[in-house]
């Protein structure tokens, strides 16, 4: 239990300092006002109102959420080691894989809540112009946060290792490619005999296969979704989490605190 | 617990390597030290010595090149070892959005300790640094004194056997220094070990009772103070001769140093051949001791000595 109560007070204290950081409250700020911004649109255009909502909603929510966690995640190990707050902590009896899994329940929690608001947000929005949620919105939406709990697992590995710029670069280069996973693994199968398959197999294999966690098209067609679109991405989110988070760990248990 | 080992190095080594091309910079050499309980330990050098990495691999959080560090008869590397340690960083740095009273509840819960007993720990602690009515200011807005004093109090917040404190006199004002001496040697009428680092000799010499000199990440001297402030320093006597006896050609004779004050001398001898001269003269009639005893010399002289010695 011990372990677990201390990871708990990592986490709880990475919490309040995300949620307290006037930078996260700015960027929510940016998000809602870009969701304003999708109902007004909505109104210029020809289509549906609600499926552009939708849309353009579901679009905002993601990408505020992976903005987020990518730039607040860039310096959550690195800004603690440059700020020197994490010496007093890890002179305490915490392993520091402890420290790694309680700042990734942390600021994933404090991600999560904003995120979640924002899709309140969005709800709220689309019950005005006349269309309630449906259950392809919230699985959308629900697949969505695995994602950006992904880029939060990523973000924080980097920058248990290396400056928040090029934390940065990598998390944003693995995010492009596994936004492009699909394609990538469409043209392995269409070419099998080119000369990059061994490059290109191997990129597959790392990357996160973050198209496995688009819904949006369902969601605002509402499209029939079965179960095994939400329970194979929720166990491929959660292994990949697992992973990247062990990486972290082994990577920052050697690491020398300037 | 008294004369058991708390810290422990055993050829204690970190090197760096900096750079593109590798550079190695050797902080800590061979570093060989036991800290027994209930000590007030002093580690001087000067800027860069090598003070601060040897505290951090003292509390891992840097691992050694070669050699390692015990605390409490433990790997220094596992987190148990640091149980019963309190410590405090130089120039302390918290998390700003944190209140002073959340910094020391989540220290309190980072060892395991119950909230009632946290909750009673930690009003106590912000009493003792004189931070009681500033519990629930966020630490951002903290001055670099307060910030020191909040420091001390999350490391005492385990209630720790050993406590160390890296160059925790530096930056404070005099006043703050009266009283961190004071509270250092609360710590030591308690029964804890304090380890500190300092460069500044002055506040070690009143309340440290073990010293350690490292210069380049070499121990040059570890030991008692008092030993080290009167090793190879000599004897110093105050004389009366009697009228007509010339006692500066006898010191310039015998080597002595002398200076003369209100009809009375005061002379500093090399060694006891020369104290038994002394008592010769004084068996003899000549000249009235008045007082005698091992010349002692400031820590800063003995600091530069060693120093001086260590260039040569």
């Amino acid at each position: 239990m011990g372990a677990v109560n201390r990871v708990l007070a990592v986490a709880q204290t990475t919490l309040r300092e995300t949620i307290r950081n006037k930078i996260l409250l700015n960027l929510v700020g940016f998000a809602v006002a870009m969701l304003g911004l999708s109902w007004v649109v909505s109104n210029w255009s020809l289509g549906e109102p609600g499926k552009i909502i939708t849309d353009l909603g579901l679009t905002v929510t993601a990408l505020a959420g992976v903005t987020i966690a990518l730039f607040t995640g860039i310096a959550l190990v690195y800004g603690e080691v440059e700020r020197r707050t994490i010496l007093p902590v890890l002179a305490k009896p915490l392993a520091r894989w402890e420290f790694i899994l309680g700042k990734f329940f942390g600021f994933s929690t404090a991600v999560m809540l904003v995120y979640a608001g924002m899709n309140a947000a969005l709800i709220l929005l689309l019950w005005g112009v006349g269309r309630p949620p449906t259950g392809q919105l919230i699985a959308a939406a629900y697949l969505s946060a695995w994602e950006v709990e992904l880029v939060v697992a990523l973000a924080l590995m980097f920058s248990a290792f290396s400056t928040p710029s090029l934390s940065a670069l990598y998390t944003i280069m693995l995010f492009v490619s596994g936004r492009f996973s699909g394609d990538i693994k469409e043209f392995l199968t269409q070419n099998p005999l080119t000369s990059a398959k061994p490059v290109l197999t191997a990129v597959y294999a790392v990357v996160p296969h973050l198209s496995m966690f688009n819904l949006r098209r369902e969601a605002v067609h509402s499209l029939a979704v079965g179960w095994e679109r939400l329970v194979f991405p929720t166990l491929y989110g959660a292994l990949y989490c697992l992973l990247v988070l062990v990486i972290a760990a082994l990577v920052f248990r050697n690491r020398d605190l300037a | 617990m008294s004369g058991a080992v708390v810290i422990r190095a055993e050829a204690l080594t970190k090197h760096y390597f900096l750079g593109v091309r590798r550079r190695r910079v050797e902080a800590v050499n061979d570093l060989n030290l036991n800290v027994g309980a209930g000590e007030i330990f002093a580690f001087l050098g000067l800027n860069g010595a090598g003070k601060t990495t040897t505290i951090k691999l003292l509390l891992d959080h840097a691992r050694p090149t070669n050699g390692r560090a015990m605390l409490f008869g433990m790997d220094a590397r596992k987190p148990a070892a640091r149980r019963k340690v309190g410590y405090l960083p130089d120039l302390p740095h918290f998390y700003q959005f944190l209140t002073a009273r959340e910094l020391l509840n989540y220290t309190g819960r980072l060892f395991g300790i119950g909230s009632a007993t946290r909750e009673q720990r930690r009003e106590k602690l912000l009493h003792q640094v004189g931070l009681d009515g500033r519990g629930n200011e966020p630490l951002g807005g903290f001055s670099r004194g307060m910030l020191q004093r909040i420091g001390l109090a999350q490391a005492l917040m385990n209630d720790p056997e050993l406590v160390i404190l890296d160059e925790p006199l530096g930056g404070l004002d005099p006043m703050g220094r009266v009283d961190l001496r004071n509270i250092i040697a609360r710590l030591k009428g308690e029964g804890r070990t304090v380890f500190f680092s300092s460069h500044l000799l002055d506040d070690a010499q009143r309340i440290a009772d073990q010293v350690g000199i490292i210069h380049q990440g070499r121990l040059l001297a570890c030991g008692a103070l008092q030993e080290l402030l009167t090793r190879k320093t000599g004897w110093e006597a105050e004389i009366a001769p009697l009228e007509g006896f010339d006692i500066a050609a006898l010191c310039r004779v015998r080597g002595w140093t002398w200076e003369k004050a209100d009809g009375t001398y005061r002379v500093t001898l090399p060694d006891e051949v020369e104290v038994r001269e002394l008592h010769r003269l004084a068996g003899e009639g000549q000249a009235v001791v008045q007082s005698l005893g091992r010349r002692q010399i400031s820590l800063e002289e003995a600091f530069v000595e060693e120093l001086e010695r260590w260039e040569r």
